[in-house]
C-alpha cells in the first residue's frame, strides 16, 4: 500500500529519482524498514511498441547545451517517467570487471585523463553483484537460464567464433527467460528499447517500484522537479526543495537525501544547492562536482548480409561477444569494449547506417532492410577532468534555474579503442559475407557517468565508497554518477549492486543513530 | 494467431506493382499501396501553395527515393511538414529559407538534377529540417509492408515460439559454428 508522508516529517529518507539507482534503492530501504519519499521528475508513461512515440513519451527535454563532440540538439538521451531510464534500457546486466576498479593500478598513468582506482574492488563488490543479479534474474547466472537465439544474435556470435573469439554466449540479461518474481518470461518481441510491455525486462517501473509499494513505508510523489537540498546549521541536508505537479514550490523535510537523478542532473542539482557554507556547491568542496564526466563509448553498426537477417525479431541485445573486454597492453588503448547484437526498426533505421544518409543511393540501403544485421559496441570511456557539466550563466530553465552545459571532448584513447572495436566489428560480418558495413561511433550520450565520483580521500572526489558526501554525512549519491571509471560494461548492474549496498549501509547508519 | 510472413515473392510483386496480396494467417488481405492518383493538393495544408508542396513533396522523395512507393506516403512527409510549420515560426521560416533556395523547376527536375539541388542545401539547418521530415517516410506504416517490416509484434504474441533462426542462405560450414550451448 502507497503511504502519504507529511512535508514536515523529518524521519524520512528522500529518494531523488525512481530509475535504476533510486527505484532500487527506495524497494531496498522500504523492505528493511526505512521510511521513503521518492520525488520523480517525471509522471507515468504508457508502454506501446513504437519507438519514435516512445522517445518522444519518455525524453528528459528540458534544455540543455553541449559543448565539444556531443550531438548539439540532443546530447544526451535520459528518460523523465516514472521508472527513470530504466523503462528503455537494454537488459544488459555486467559486472564491472576486478581489473577495472583498479582501472589506475592497471592500465598506468594514461596522459591527459584522470584515471584513478576505485575504492571498492571486487571483492567488496562480489556479494552485492551476487544480489543484483539474482534481483534482476540477470540470465546464465544463479540458474537462471539463458535467452533463446535469433538471426542477429546468431550472426554476431557465428562471426565472431570464425575470427577465434571465445567469449561468445547468449548474454547475462536482465530480462526473465522463464516466469519469476511475479514477471512473464520474455515473448521476444523485439522492443525492449521501447520499453516492455509485460514487464519480462527488469526495470524500475516493473520491478522495484512496485516492491517499494507493497512494503507500505513509500510514497512515490510524481512530476516533482527537486530543485534544491537544504542543510542546516550544522551542516547536515534537512530537506528538498522540489516543485510539483502544479508548479507550485514545496519543501520535503528529510532524515537523509539519496541524490539519483542520473549523471547530469545529480550534478546539477549539487550545485543549484549552494549556499554560505557551500558556496562552491554542496559537497563540493573537492570542486569535482560535475567533472570526469564519462558516457561509455557507443558505436554502431549495420551489415548489410547476403540473405534475410529480419533482426527486428527477437530480444533486441541479448548475446555477448566479450573477449575484448580484456585490457591488453599490447593494443594501443587502455581498457576494453564489448559486442552485443541490435534489433533496429524500420522507423528508426533511417539514422542508423548514417546520421546524415540519403538520396538514391542511401535509399538502396533502406531497401536493404530485411537483410540487415546490426551490433552495438560498448566500451570504456577514460575520465577526464575538463569533461564535466556546469551550470549555465545564461539560460533558464522552466523553474527558473540555470540549464546545465555538458562539456566532453573524446580522448585519444577513446577514438583508438573505437577504431579498433568497429574495425572487428566489420571484420565479423565480412567474414559471413557481408556486402556493405557501416560503423561510426554514436554522439548521443546514454551512459553518464562519474560526475560525482567516489574516493577514499575527500580531496580526490564528491562522495565515499558507500556514495555518502564526504562534506555532507547524511547526503548520498546513488547513480552512476559514482562511478570512478567506466569500465566496459554498461553501468546498469552496478548501478542496482550499488544501491543495494548503499541501502544496507544506510540502514545500519540509521540503527546507529550516526545519520 | 501467427505472425504476419512477408516472403520475397511478395516483397518482388509490391516493387513491381501498386499492390500485392500478403497471406497473413490464413486470410488474404490485400495491401494496396497508395497511387500517384492521391496528387499532392495545397487544398489539404494549411500553411503551403500548391507550387511549395508539389517541391516539398519532390524534395521527399529526392532524399528517399523508393520508385515503388506512390506519392502518398510523401506527401504525409508534406502534411508533416506544413503542420510543424503551422505551430511554429522558426521551422517554417527554416523550410522557407530551403524551399527559397531550390531551383523554380525542381520538382519536374530527374533525380539525378534534384539530388545536386539539394547538394547545394547539404549541412544547413533548413537541408536536416527537411531531411528529418521526409525520414518520417519509414515511420508510415503504409510503407511497412514494401520493406517486409511487420510493426508490432504484441498483437499476435510475440516471436516467441516462433521460427525466428533462419539462416538458410547461411553456407552450412558456417552454421556449424552456431551449434552447441551457450558459453
Amino acid at each position: 500500500m502507497s503511504r502519504r508522508f507529511d512535508l514536515n516529517d523529518d524521519g524520512v529518507v528522500v529518494v531523488i529519482g525512481s530509475g535504476a539507482g533510486g527505484g532500487t534503492l527506495s524497494a531496498a530501504l522500504a523492505a528493511a524498514g526505512v521510511n521513503v519519499v521518492c520525488l520523480e521528475a517525471g509522471g507515468q508513461v504508457a508502454i506501446e511498441q513504437d519507438l519514435p512515440t516512445m522517445y518522444g513519451r519518455v525524453k528528459w527535454a528540458d534544455p540543455r547545451r553541449a559543448v565539444g563532440d556531443l550531438n548539439p540538439d540532443l546530447p544526451v538521451f535520459i528518460a523523465k517517467a516514472v521508472g527513470g531510464t530504466s523503462i528503455v534500457w537494454g537488459g544488459v546486466a555486467l559486472r564491472i570487471q576486478p581489473h577495472e576498479f583498479a582501472a589506475r593500478t592497471t592500465y598506468g598513468a594514461v596522459a591527459g585523463t584522470s584515471l584513478a582506482d576505485w575504492p571498492i574492488g571486487a571483492a567488496d563488490m562480489e556479494p552485492w553483484y551476487a544480489l543484483a543479479e539474482q534481483r534482476l534474474g540477470v540470465t546464465g547466472t544463479h540458474g537462471n537460464p539463458f535467452l533463446p537465439d535469433h538471426n542477429n544474435a546468431t550472426l554476431l556470435k557465428l562471426g565472431a567464433r570464425a575470427l577465434g573469439y571465445a567469449q561468445v554466449s547468449n548474454g547475462h540479461m536482465a530480462i526473465n527467460a522463464v516466469d519469476r518474481d511475479g514477471r512473464p518470461a520474455c515473448r521476444q518481441f523485439g522492443f525492449c528499447a521501447a520499453g516492455c510491455v509485460i514487464g519480462a525486462k527488469w526495470s524500475s517501473l516493473h520491478a522495484e517500484l512496485p516492491k517499494a509499494h507493497a512494503s507500505g513505508r513509500f510514497e512515490l510523489r510524481e512530476h516533482a522537479m527537486a530543485t534544491r537540498v537544504e542543510h542546516d546549521d550544522a551542516g547536515r541536508a534537512s530537506g528538498v526543495v522540489y516543485v510539483d505537479a502544479s508548479g507550485v514550490r514545496q519543501r520535503q523535510r528529510a532524515r537523509a537525501v539519496c541524490i539519483a537523478a542520473n549523471g547530469i542532473e545529480t550534478p546539477r542539482l549539487l550545485l543549484l544547492s549552494a549556499s554560505g557554507r557551500f558556496p562552491r556547491g554542496l559537497a563540493n568542496g573537492s570542486g569535482l562536482v560535475g567533472h570526469n564526466y564519462m558516457t561509455d563509448l557507443l558505436g554502431r553498426v549495420i551489415a548489410i548480409m547476403p540473405g534475410r537477417v529480419d533482426n527486428y525479431r527477437g530480444t533486441t541485445y541479448s548475446s555477448l561477444v566479450a573477449d575484448d573486454m580484456r585490457h591488453d597492453p599490447a593494443r594501443d588503448f587502455a581498457g576494453g569494449y564489448l559486442f552485443v547484437p541490435r534489433g533496429i526498426h524500420l522507423p528508426t533505421y533511417v539514422n542508423e547506417p548514417r546520421a546524415d544518409g540519403w538520396g538514391a543511393e542511401y535509399a538502396a540501403v533502406m531497401e536493404a532492410y530485411p537483410e540487415m544485421a546490426s551490433a552495438a559496441l560498448i566500451g570504456e570511456d577514460m575520465p577526464v577532468h575538463e569533461n564535466r557539466v556546469v551550470l549555465d550563466g545564461e539560460t533558464l530553465d522552466q523553474h527558473g534555474n540555470p540549464i546545465p552545459v555538458i562539456h566532453k571532448r573524446y580522448h585519444d584513447n577513446d577514438r583508438a579503442l573505437m577504431a579498433h572495436g568497429l574495425a572487428r566489428a566489420a571484420e565479423i560480418y565480412r567474414e559471413l559475407g557481408a556486402t556493405e558495413v557501416f560503423t561510426r561511433a554514436s554522439n548521443v550520450a546514454i551512459h553518464n557517468l562519474g560526475t560525482c565520483r567516489m574516493s577514499r580521500d575527500p580531496g580526490d572526489g564528491v562522495v565515499d565508497a558507500h556514495g555518502r558526501a564526504h562534506e555532507v554525512p547524511n547526503l548520498y549519491v546513488s547513480d552512476g554518477s559514482q562511478f570512478v571509471t567506466s569500465g566496459a560494461a554498461p553501468p546498469t548492474l552496478t548501478i542496482a549492486a550499488l544501491a543495494l549496498r548503499q541501502a544496507d549501509h544506510i540502514v545500519g547508519a540509521l540503527r546507529d543513530g550516526v545519520i | 494467431m501467427p505472425p504476419p510472413t512477408f516472403s520475397f515473392s511478395a516483397r518482388r510483386r509490391l516493387l513491381l506493382g501498386g499492390a500485392a496480396a500478403v497471406l497473413i494467417g490464413g486470410i488474404e488481405l490485400v495491401c494496396t499501396l497508395p497511387s500517384a492518383a492521391a496528387a499532392p493538393s495545397a487544398a489539404d495544408l494549411g500553411v503551403f501553395d500548391d507550387a511549395a508542396a508539389r517541391t516539398l513533396l519532390a524534395a521527399c522523395r529526392t532524399l528517399f527515393p523508393h520508385a515503388a512507393l506512390g506519392d502518398a506516403p510523401y506527401f504525409e512527409c508534406v502534411r508533416g511538414i506544413d503542420s510543424a510549420a503551422r505551430a511554429d515560426a522558426g521551422y517554417r521560416a527554416l523550410i522557407g529559407d530551403a524551399l527559397a533556395r531550390l531551383p523554380a523547376d525542381f520538382a519536374g527536375a530527374d533525380q539525378a538534377a534534384r539530388e545536386a539541388a539539394l547538394h547545394r542545401l547539404d549541412g544547413t539547418p533548413a537541408f536536416q529540417a527537411l531531411r528529418g521530415a521526409a525520414g518520417k517516410l519509414y515511420r508510415n506504416p503504409a510503407v511497412w509492408p514494401h520493406f517486409d517490416y511487420p510493426g508490432p509484434s504484441l498483437g499476435f504474441g510475440g516471436w516467441v515460439d516462433r521460427e525466428i533462426l533462419d539462416l538458410d542462405w547461411l553456407p552450412p560450414a558456417k552454421r556449424q559454428l552456431a551449434a552447441g550451448t551457450p558459453s
